[in-house]
């Protein structure tokens, strides 16, 4: 472990600092697109950062499958405070990985004046840490999320660009 | 004689220690340790994926000088010129503690990952492991 004792960050903290964040960049970015794309960009730039702190132990990983199982196994934990529900694919080089309880968005609520679309900017940032993660692991993957009714139910589309199964 | 290169992954060299205990010699013979650590690149990747650990032994061997290297699994190569062929096992604990202090300066919000380390702090305890483990 890196540093003396293992370092907990308040998770209210997070979560304040987060919405702080979308609130900024919607304001201060004159389209929704560029907002959007700027906290992808910083979500890429923390995710491979992050990534690369955890694989310290971890030895080489070779295929796709097995970041794409350290990302849910390992990563996701620790990065979002919880595993993940479940990993499916449609078998064509789509995967999704559901959070039926995503913590960094569990509390918004929904109400008739802020929708779920209004929420999914919310998103963006984890996105971009999932997308960093792979991308510091050699892997050309694109991460979208969509909210499942509620915004606590979360499905994350990892899209594996390249050959459609994904090999070295 | 032991010169330590940290590679990024366009071959970017980010950072350069020499450990050098007899007297400086010429500027060729730096110029020779760069260009044999560049030549061991080639190697370095093709043995990357034959192993699980991230410490690959004697990648290159030329004219009595080894290059080991050690690569993460982000893909940043520290490579290291040698002249002794046992100190594997310092060599590997030199990497493991290299690799940690690699980690500590990428999470610095400050630095751009893939561009020359500059910290000084850094420099002296790279300098302090290389007193360590390798003389």
């Amino acid at each position: 472990m890196i540093g003396r004792s293992e370092r907990m960050c308040s998770a209210a903290c997070l979560e304040l600092m987060h919405a702080e964040m979308v609130s900024y960049f919607l304001s201060a970015r004159e389209t929704r697109e560029s907002a959007q794309k700027e906290m992808e960009r910083l979500g890429f730039r923390v995710g491979q950062k992050l990534a690369e702190r955890y694989t310290k132990d971890y030895g080489r990983i070779t295929e796709p499958m097995e970041v794409l199982r350290f990302i849910f196994s390992d990563f996701w934990p620790v990065v979002f405070s919880k595993p993940p529900d479940s990993l499916t694919t449609n078998n064509n080089s789509l995967y999704y990985i559901e959070d039926t309880d995503f913590r960094w968005t569990s509390k918004i609520s929904v109400t008739s004046r802020t929708t779920l679309e209004d929420a999914s900017y919310f998103l963006t940032f984890p996105c971009g840490i999932v997308k960093g993660a792979f991308a510091a692991l050699d892997v050309d993957a694109d991460v979208k999320a969509d909210f499942q009714e509620t915004p606590s139910r979360c499905l994350f589309t990892i899209i594996f660009k390249g050959k459609a199964i994904p090999t070295r | 004689m032991n010169v330590f290169v940290i590679v990024g992954k366009d071959d970017n060299p980010i950072y350069q220690a020499a450990f050098i205990s007899q007297p400086k010699g010429s500027t060729e013979l730096c110029h020779l340790h760069q260009f044999l650590i560049h030549a061991a690149l080639d190697c370095t990747d093709e043995q990357v994926w034959t192993t699980n650990s991230l410490f690959l032994r004697a990648v290159d061997f030329f004219h009595e000088m080894h290059t080991s290297a050690y690569v993460t699994p982000g893909h940043c190569r520290f490579m290291m010129l040698h002249d002794q062929p046992k100190i594997e096992d310092n060599l590997k604990n030199f990497f493991l503690e290299a690799h940690e202090l690699y980690l500590k300066v990428i999470l610095n919000p400050f630095y751009e990952p893939n561009t020359p380390i500059t910290s000084p702090a850094f420099d002296a305890k790279i300098r302090a492991l290389g007193k360590k483990y390798l003389s």
